[in-house]
């Protein structure tokens, strides 16, 4: 079953451990671009080697700390699950896709589709609500920005600059 | 200068600036799931349109407009929207169940009040003293800082310190990409052209602190609970008469909490609602409704928030994570806080002291009357907002420099970030390090230079050494803090629970 399969999994490896993991991952990345950047040094202790040199160590012995110490009896993190989670990452693709569009249909057009997309998917409001609630909101963000603020918005397929 | 600062503040477009932000403050700051920190990132790109003055005095204003609000669903709902209404709850909560949660707002507000004043008066006289001092410092005396604003990841980690350091060095990490400080050579950009400019601040911000905060609301309704009938907010001459000691106890043991680096509003809010029960002639009336319970963790809060002013703009230390913020939109202004903030840009730094000043009177004179509004847009459903909020990050991102690659950059971190929420990440020291790594790391090479390699300039050094070791009292002292704090917490939360 999906739940004791991530049940399992999470007892295998406890989050701070998968944490510790990416934290060690991201310091030998730090570590290969001071050993990089090394030959262009002033002094063993002057250049732009020494900084991520320096936190690239902590990096990877803290987050060994972090492997070593973590809790495999701590309470597995709480996503959510079904219905809640294809909203969530519906949302956030939503999101990405609002900044795919922006520049290539502008911001009217744009902004009131991935309005409606939220307020339909991530709120729970029907067509109608969804409807009334986007043109209010890409009107008022627009006037705002545009008029008030006088930040330009990418143009497209309407525009009221 | 004050006087000068107050003739600027009293500008018309600078005090709608301090009313409209000490309103979104209190509004923001009654909202649990939204809070004075996602507040401050939402707004930050709205602001940069503003002049530094303007900006400034709205992001302040939110920040102490919040103290205010937290306040009242604390009161009334015995929800606190931040850490350091949890006091607020113990007492004042009660006193509305007995229909007596007018006096206690009015005692909540008039204890802010106070002490926002008093907190401001040294401000007034604090910080040009420690500036003076600042302005010896050299590159030595800077890193020595940089260190000692280490500290502050300890009362910023929650429970876990390692957490904390990860999340640190992970902001130093991403402040190094683009060019190096040393010789400009690209670094951490991996061929992707627009990361040689480096990754915009605001952007990680709105990412980290507001994007994520949603998603990690995602599903909750909001607040859900309605507020018990309120009558006159006006509390009578004998209320006030009992909680007066108690606020100017709070007010100064905030104020004195609020001047150390690194110690946060609820560590002072929670010690003295500890002092006020020790001192009482009738401690078991505590958590059954005492008036003082409410006035005396409202006061320090207020105060440590105010006194958290003095240690942000003359050595350029946040002690909050809402002030980790401010920091970056001084920094996004072009202005440097630290020792040459008093020097070079006095008159801005006055003009946002008396702001305050203004901002704190106009929110006691509004903020009564208008509580039943404001308890009424509490009931505003989060799924309403969220949308709006998040297409206000979006948009509220790329107008910082008209680049789309900045809103990927604020939706790669939302999406980080709320990872590292539900993971109980702590995302503020990483934002700290993040801004304060190019200072850092310039004022470390500066040093091996001058010293030619030799690490004794941080021991050779009067200032440096100095500030080295308070470093280190500091670090063991807020360990200490926190922990007391935590356990407080726990046994209330235990004590709910039953």
């Amino acid at each position: 079953m999906p739940s004791d399969h991530a049940d399992n999994v999470s007892r295998r490896m406890p989050p701070d451990r998968i944490g510790g993991i990416i934290a060690m991952a991201m310091g030998a990345v730090a570590l290969s671009e001071s050993w990089r950047l090394y030959p262009l040094r002033m002094g063993t202790l002057v250049g732009d080697h020494i900084m991520p040199g320096a936190v690239g160590g902590f990096l990877v012995l803290l987050g060994l700390g972090l492997v070593i110490r973590a809790d495999a009896t701590a309470p597995r993190l709480r996503f959510p699950r079904g219905l809640a989670a294809l909203r969530l990452c519906s949302s956030f693709g939503i999101l990405f896709g609002y900044w795919y569009l922006m520049d290539r249909i502008g911001y009217v057009v744009s902004t009131f589709v991935v309005a409606v997309a939220l307020f339909g998917l991530m709120s729970g409001y029907g067509w109608i609500k969804s409807l009334l609630y986007s043109v209010v909101l890409a009107a008022s963000l627009g006037y705002l920005f545009m008029n008030l603020l006088n930040i330009p918005l990418p143009s497209g397929i309407i525009s009221f600059d | 200068m004050l006087m000068s600062g107050f003739g600027s503040a009293l500008a018309p477009m600078n005090l709608t600036m301090a009313m409209l932000g000490a309103l979104i403050g209190s509004l923001a700051g009654m909202i649990p799931g939204v809070g004075p920190t996602p507040a401050i990132a939402i707004l930050m790109p709205l602001t940069t349109v503003l002049g530094p003055a303007q900006g400034t005095i709205m992001l302040a204003g939110i920040y102490y407009g919040a103290i205010y609000g937290g306040s009242t669903t604390a009161i009334l709902l015995n929800i606190p929207a931040e850490l350091q209404a949890v006091p607020v709850c113990l007492d004042g909560y009660p006193l509305a169940m007995k229909g007596r949660g007018g006096p206690a707002l009015g005692i909540a507000a008039i204890s802010s009040f106070v002490a926002g004043v008093l907190g401001l008066i040294g401000l007034v006289f604090f910080a040009p003293l420690l500036a003076d001092q600042a302005l010896k410092f050299g590159p030595a005396e800077y890193f020595s800082l940089m260190v000692l604003t280490l500290t502050v990841i300890v009362n910023l980690s929650g429970n876990s310190i390692v957490k904390g350091l990860i999340m640190g060095l992970g902001g130093y990490l991403c402040s190094m990409v683009g060019l190096g400080v040393a010789s400009g050579h690209e670094r951490f950009t991996f061929g992707v052209q627009p990361l040689s400019a480096g990754i915009e601040m605001v952007s990680v911000i709105i990412g980290l602190f507001a994007i994520a905060e949603v998603f990690h609301t995602f599903g909750e309704r909001g607040v859900g609970a309605r507020a018990p009938k309120i009558g006159s907010v006006y509390p009578g001459r004998s209320d006030l008469k009992e909680a007066a000691p108690a606020m100017l106890r709070g007010s100064i043991v905030g104020f004195l909490l609020g001047l150390l680096p690194g110690c946060s509003p609820a560590v002072s809010a929670f010690l003295s609602y500890d002092l006020e029960k020790k001192l009482s002639r009738n401690p078991g009336e505590f958590g059954q409704g005492a008036l003082r319970g409410v006035a005396a963790p409202e006061a320090a809060g207020n105060s440590t928030c105010s006194a958290g002013f003095i240690p942000l703009f003359t050595l350029g230390i946040p002690s909050s994570p809402p002030l980790a913020i401010l920091l970056a939109g001084l920094m996004i202004y072009g202005l440097q806080p630290g020792p040459t903030l008093f020097e070079g840009t006095g008159s801005f730094v006055w003009t946002i002291i008396a702001s305050m000043f203004v901002g704190n009177v106009m929110l006691v004179v509004l903020h009564l009357p208008l509580v039943g509004i404001w308890v009424k847009l509490t009931e505003i459903p989060l799924r309403l907002l969220q949308p709006m909020i998040l297409l206000l990050c979006v948009v509220g991102a790329y107008s910082v420099r008209n680049s789309m690659f900045d809103v990927l950059v604020a939706l790669v971190f939302g999406v980080a970030g709320y990872f590292l929420k539900m993971g109980k990440w702590p995302l503020v020291p990483f934002i700290l390090c993040f801004m304060l790594g190019p200072l850092t790391e310039r004022s470390f090479i500066q040093s091996m230079s001058i010293s030619n390699g030799s690490f004794s300039i941080f021991v050779e050094n009067p200032i440096a050494l100095t500030i080295l070791i308070v470093a280190g009292v500091l670090f063991v002292t807020s360990l200490l803090l926190m922990r007391r704090t935590n356990l407080r917490l726990r046994n209330v939360q235990a004590a709910a629970l039953e």
